[in-house]
């Protein structure tokens, strides 16, 4: 019985001692959190030219830029609305009278650069080039990118060995999923398709939880290793710190297609544009709040 | 002859109260105890700020890379070392001086003017409410600041001849007294990316928390 007593007592007498000490100094928890991004100097709409070429250590030895553009998109970003469109250009779209691909080959990313600006009629403020061997880095240093196989991909050429599924590819797989045309009924509609899913899925990567400041500048330095560019350091580590605060539901795909078509005795693509250029250049990009307007996503 | 138990209870109750009153006068006359941290004695009415001892800063750079794309066609980037140490000297120079001026300088400290000496045109354009109270323009006024030296670490990447982004983390631990009552604990942790911006090195991004638990009702 005095036990209890003296027990309930000292729980008293603990807790008013508590209770007075804390009174004299009562700490408020403050704690000040900052992510401070530096703003773009141009802002608004912010085009860059992503291009995949087939030339590149140690694949097919020789400077990337001066190969034929195996793959070719353009990102067009809403830098203050943070919303982006990416437009998916198949290689043999005829653009400037000749393949599109080739006027990487005749007058490197810069002729390619300008080619595209005259016919979409919407600036183009950046390129940015890779090759097979530098694709596959940029792959691994995201940690893989996430694709959706929708029917099997097992081509020898490509290398692609893939079942129906979710698939986290990098590194070759990823450059087999790139490459792969014949296994898309589409042919390379399909594959311009799937290279267009490898850009977005990267963005969906550096929008991921658990990417600190750190490891983001660490990936614009691998992504500057592996590309060439007309994009100076500090302007590449303001896009990478742009990247993960746009929204993955606020960036569009849009896959172009076309009219098949022979010139030259070589087969082409008559582009369907489908109101996308003018649709960027009236700065309006990201996915359409008007159904109606909106250009169809997937090729056919 | 056995006593009754409320009256058992009472006479402890008012023992424990005496001690309790005695522990506490103990307590307020004694000041803080053995180990505590020593604060400056209170500032009388006419009293000023007492001078803190400044910030030291010493920046390791962990690791150095390129931004140079000889890998691009299978060669590797030469790392230009002096622009490396350079930079880093530099990095450390301007951290320092924003870490001082910011904590430790009476004038300046927790006020906004140090940011100006911190950051990039386009961080300062980019800078909230929320961002300022981050890096510590709390906009209070303390008495002292103590604080440990600060072991930051880097990683530097270069282009071409010159270091062209260092991204330096760090932990700043300090004690900050008020006046009014015992130094309480400043905890500010950051990520930084330097830019050279105008012959300057400028933090263009950050990452901060900063923790200061202020005495309520207290001079801050």
């Amino acid at each position: 019985m005095m036990t209890e007593c003296l027990r309930r007592v000292a729980r008293a007498l603990a807790g008013t001692v508590v209770a007075v000490l804390l009174s004299g100094t009562v700490l408020a928890s403050d704690v000040h959190r900052t992510q401070l991004r530096p703003a773009f100097d141009r802002d608004e709409l912010l085009v860059v030219l992503i291009i995949g070429s087939d030339i590149g250590w140690p694949y097919r030895p020789g400077d990337a830029r001066n190969g034929n553009a195996d793959a070719i998109h353009l990102v067009a970003v809403d830098t203050v609305a943070r919303r982006a469109t990416v437009v998916d250009i198949p290689r043999d779209s005829v653009v400037g009278g000749t393949k599109v691909n080739a006027h990487l080959l005749t007058g490197g990313p810069q002729r390619l650069r300008r080619q595209l600006e005259s016919f979409a009629q919407v600036t183009i403020d950046h390129w940015m080039l890779t090759s097979f061997r530098g694709f596959e880095r940029i792959s691994e240093a995201l940690g893989g990118i996430d694709v959706v196989v929708d029917r099997p991909m097992h081509d020898e050429a490509s290398g692609s060995d893939f079942d129906p599924g979710a698939h986290r590819v990098e590194g070759k797989d990823a450059l087999a999923f790139a490459r792969d045309r014949h296994s898309m009924p589409d042919g390379d509609f399909g594959r311009t398709r799937h290279q267009g899913d490898l850009l977005v899925g990267a963005h969906r990567r550096v929008t991921a939880d658990g990417i600190g400041l750190a490891d983001l500048v660490d990936l614009m330095g691998t992504l500057a290793r592996h590309t060439a560019s007309d994009i100076g350091p500090t302007q590449l580590l303001r896009m990478g710190l742009l990247a993960p605060r746009i929204d993955p539901a606020a960036v569009e795909q849009v896959s172009l297609t076309g009219r098949l078509d022979t010139l030259g005795g070589a087969s082409v693509v008559r582009l369907r544009t489908r109101g996308v250029f003018d649709r960027i250049r009236a700065g309006d990009v990201g996915p359409s709040t008007r159904p109606s307007a909106r250009p169809s996503a997937p090729a056919t | 002859m056995s006593v009754p138990r409320g009256r058992r209870c009472w006479k402890v109750w008012t023992f424990a109260l005496l001690v309790a009153a005695t522990a506490l006068v103990f307590v307020f006359v004694s000041g803080p105890g053995p180990g505590a941290p020593t604060g400056p004695s209170a500032p009388d009415a006419a009293g000023s700020p007492e001078p803190s001892q400044p910030i030291r800063v010493a920046i390791d750079a962990t690791d150095v890379g390129s931004m140079d794309n000889d890998p691009l066609f299978g060669e590797d980037a030469e790392i230009p070392d002096r622009a490396v140490d350079t930079a880093i000297m530099q990095v450390e120079h301007a951290l320092e001086t924003y870490l001082n001026a910011q904590f430790v300088t009476q004038a300046t400290r927790f006020s906004e003017q140090p940011l100006d000496g911190l950051l990039s045109r386009q961080a300062s354009a980019a800078l909230s409410d929320d961002a300022r109270a981050g890096l510590g323009a709390l906009g209070i006024s303390v008495w002292q600041v103590d604080s440990e030296p600060v072991a930051a670490d880097a990683r530097v990447l270069t282009r071409g001849d010159d270091a062209a982004l260092v991204t330096v983390r760090y932990d700043l631990r300090a004690q900050v007294s008020t006046g009014d009552t015992d130094p309480v604990p400043l905890h500010q942790q950051a990520t930084m990316v330097f830019v050279p911006q105008d012959g300057q090195w400028r933090a263009d991004a950050i990452d901060a928390v900063l923790d200061l638990p202020l005495p309520t009702g207290g001079r801050a």
